[in-house]
């Protein structure tokens, strides 16, 4: 087995290399140090790297650390064979892209257990339930090629299957590892259980979703065009995320692995995409509406303007709360589209493109066309990062409720600021799109 | 029934062009004399007054007063796959909703056809400013003021003091200013009744003064203090001319 992997590791970028011994200069360019970095974040260090990027040097995120010890419970997981209904949940990870972990997630139980893996239907649900659902699911992982699935072998194929799955599928792992009890905590994936190398699979009957299945098997359907139909035709987003990261979607030679946190975002973001472009022939919206949701220590209002379409999305983390552990200062993190969309990825993460989703649905949904702004709040009882479902559902659940409305701008802005506790001032300045709103005068105004 | 036909497309070309830096989709309205637009940006910040009449065009036949509808990027794609020394002859199937351009060259014929999109009932009502300052200056020189500006500011203030035309821009980065005295070079000819000065999102006004200097070398400006801006950007043949809302309180 260690043979097998040491000999797929052939030397990567060579290129590099030969650049490098060419120019020793352009090394020098390459050299990105934590100072570097460090230096673009500034001092909200912890807001932009969510954990993820290491920008402190630390080789563990010491926040993520000390939540991991909030959470104390472990199910009795016992022996090397693991058998129960699988949701159906899979996971692909990033860490050595392109050679990447993979493997399918159960529980030791049977029965429904869908809900494990169904971040759509948890919105309500407390932390210490959230954890549990996942502490539960154990996770076999195998080393894969994500281009060269063709040859990823029998695991794969089995982890694929599942993926496709519509109901939860009776699942049996044989681990060759007890599986390490720890809890793997992200800021765009739901928690990840208690993970150990597999040996093998088996899986009982599988009932495929059938418009997943004739995506599937068209080989000439793009992948982003799979996911905009299986959506339209009212398969739920957690699903197509799932199948989507295990590279059962899109034309045949091009298909690949996408690790989950990428496919999630990935996801949201094509899919909202494609539904900004589709509001655009809809007339504005009558009034100022705004609306306003909170949940796991997470406050979102949500302030529609009747304008072309453009978006913003804030994120406030006050002082002591996750993502900042500074003493004293408020850290908000932003980022905007105009009318025609982004092109680069942005700042703020996973979270962006999730808001824009749950706000698209319902702009679509009411035909509407509007310009949006998302105010979120973290506050310190927000201890564990759930994942990035945390703010599509919470934004879903905003724009469920009855909305606030306004004849102008000032009156709607007063009622988000009185709901939320940093000043308009700080919010205002933190972001272009707010101010260009406030300042910028309509030439209709002069006829 | 509408046909034109041209023989050298770059004309036409910048002048979509600087239609397409404003308008998503616009409704053309065609007559036997000229072609008229007169449309909004999507968030109705900006508007352009463009008119192209009969002789700009080598041939020019049009009966009754036929609506085009269109996406403009689309059609200025369609336009940046005709080449330089290609005639090209533009015609509207109305029974087909088709907008089929030909182009030629010696005995070669190249076809595309576009959609034309449902008539926009959107009423675009002119602005009715009474300006109190007017400045005709050369576009080039204009152009050079904005860009210094942009480097600095996403804002710009643009301003008429006594006998000068000032274009000025403060930010993090520091500051940029161009400033015109009567009877310089670049400044044809400057009447103010009073000093008028007013504030341009830059990012519109970029776009704008670009795209409509490949087409135009006079421009005439004409401001009040805090209300819209009019630049009407003189043609060889044709009319083209933007209105741009100010920003208050930046």
């Amino acid at each position: 087995m260690g043979k097998r992997i040491t000999k797929s590791f052939k030397p990567q970028n060579t290129w590099v290399r030969q650049l490098v011994n060419a120019d020793p200069e352009i090394g020098t360019n390459l050299d990105y140090t934590n100072e570097t970095l460090r230096l673009q974040a500034r001092d909200n260090l912890c807001s932009i790297c969510k954990g993820s990027k290491m920008l402190c040097g630390m080789t563990r995120c010491p926040i993520v650390q000390q939540a991991i010890s909030h959470t104390k419970m472990w199910r009795n997981i016992k022996g090397l064979n693991i058998d129960g209904s699988s949701p159906p949940s899979v996971f692909v990870g990033r860490f050595g892209y392109p050679y990447v972990q993979i493997g399918p997630m159960t529980p030791t139980s049977y029965g429904d257990t869908s809900l494990l893996d169904d971040t759509e239907r948890w919105f309500g649900r407390s932390m210490d339930e959230i954890i549990d659902f996942r502490s539960q699911l154990v996770r076999g992982m195998t080393t894969v090629n994500v281009n060269r699935i063709d040859k990823a072998g029998k695991i794969f194929e089995a982890t694929r299957e599942l993926s496709l799955a519509e109901h939860y599928v009776e699942t049996e792992l044989k681990l060759n590892k007890p599986p390490l009890k720890r809890l793997y905590i992200d800021n765009d994936i739901q928690p990840i259980g208690p993970t150990a190398p597999l040996n093998e699979i088996e899986i009982g009957f599988i009932k495929w979703e059938h418009n997943m299945e004739k995506a599937h098997y068209d080989s000439d359907l793009k992948a982003a065009e799979a996911a905009k139909t299986l959506y339209k035709n009212g398969v739920n987003v957690n699903s197509i995320m799932r199948a989507f990261s295990m590279g059962s979607f899109g034309i045949e030679k091009n298909r690949r692995l996408v690790p989950t946190r990428w496919s999630i975002t990935a996801i949201d973001d094509l899919l909202s995409k494609d539904m900004a472009n589709r509001i655009k022939d809809y007339p504005f919206i009558n009034n100022y509406q705004v609306y306003e949701s909170e949940y796991l220590g997470n406050r979102f209002e949500v302030l529609l303007i009747p304008d072309a379409w453009s978006y913003e999305a804030y994120e406030a983390w006050y002082p002591k709360t996750l993502w900042n552990p500074s003493e004293s200062n408020i850290n908000i993190v932003t980022d905007w589209e105009g009318y025609s969309g982004r092109c680069h990825y942005a700042s703020m993460g996973g979270c962006y493109y999730s808001g824009r989703l749950a706000v698209l649905e319902f702009l679509t949904k009411i035909r509407r066309q509007a310009k949006v702004f998302i105010f979120r709040e973290a506050y310190p009882d927000y201890i564990i990062p759930v994942g990035v479902w945390q703010v599509r559902e919470n934004v879903r659940n905003a724009m469920r409720q009855k909305p606030k409305r306004f004849e102008n701008i000032n009156d709607a802005l007063k009622q988000v600021m009185n709901r939320l506790s940093i000043p308009l001032e700080k919010w205002i300045e933190s972001g272009p799109l707010l101010k260009h709103t406030l300042t910028q005068r309509k030439i209709t105004e002069y006829t | 029934m509408f046909e034109v036909e041209i023989s050298r497309i770059d004309p036409l070309r910048n002048l979509i062009k600087a239609l397409s830096v404003i308008v998503e989709e616009g409704t053309f309205i065609m007559n036997e004399a000229q072609v008229k637009l007169l449309a909004m940006d999507p968030s109705h910040v900006a508007m352009v007054d463009f008119e192209l009449p009969s002789e700009f065009f080598d041939k020019y036949k049009c009966e009754g007063e036929p609506r085009l509808s269109i996406n403009i990027k689309e059609f200025l794609k369609f336009l940046d796959r005709v080449d330089r020394d290609e005639d090209v002859w533009i015609n509207l199937n109305e029974e087909k909703a088709r907008l089929i351009i030909n182009c030629r060259r010696g005995g070669h014929n190249r076809r595309f056809e576009m959609p034309i999109l449902e008539p926009l009932d959107e009423e675009v009502p002119q602005p009715k400013i009474f300006f109190k300052a007017k400045a005709r200056i050369i576009t080039n020189s204009l152009k050079m003021a904005i860009r210094d500006a942009d480097l600095v500011s996403e804002h710009v203030k643009v301003a008429v003091e006594g006998e000068t035309l000032k274009i000025s821009a403060t930010g993090d980065m520091g500051s940029a200013s161009s400033e015109w005295e009567k009877g310089s070079d670049d400044l044809i000819e400057l009447k103010s009744e009073e000093d008028s000065s007013a504030t341009f999102t830059l990012s519109y006004l970029n776009e704008i003064v670009n795209a409509a200097g490949n087409s135009s070398e006079v421009a005439t400006v004409e401001l009040s203090t805090d209300m819209p801006i009019k630049m009407d950007f003189e043609l060889p043949r044709g009319k083209l001319v933007y209105y741009l809302a100010p920003c208050i309180g930046v």
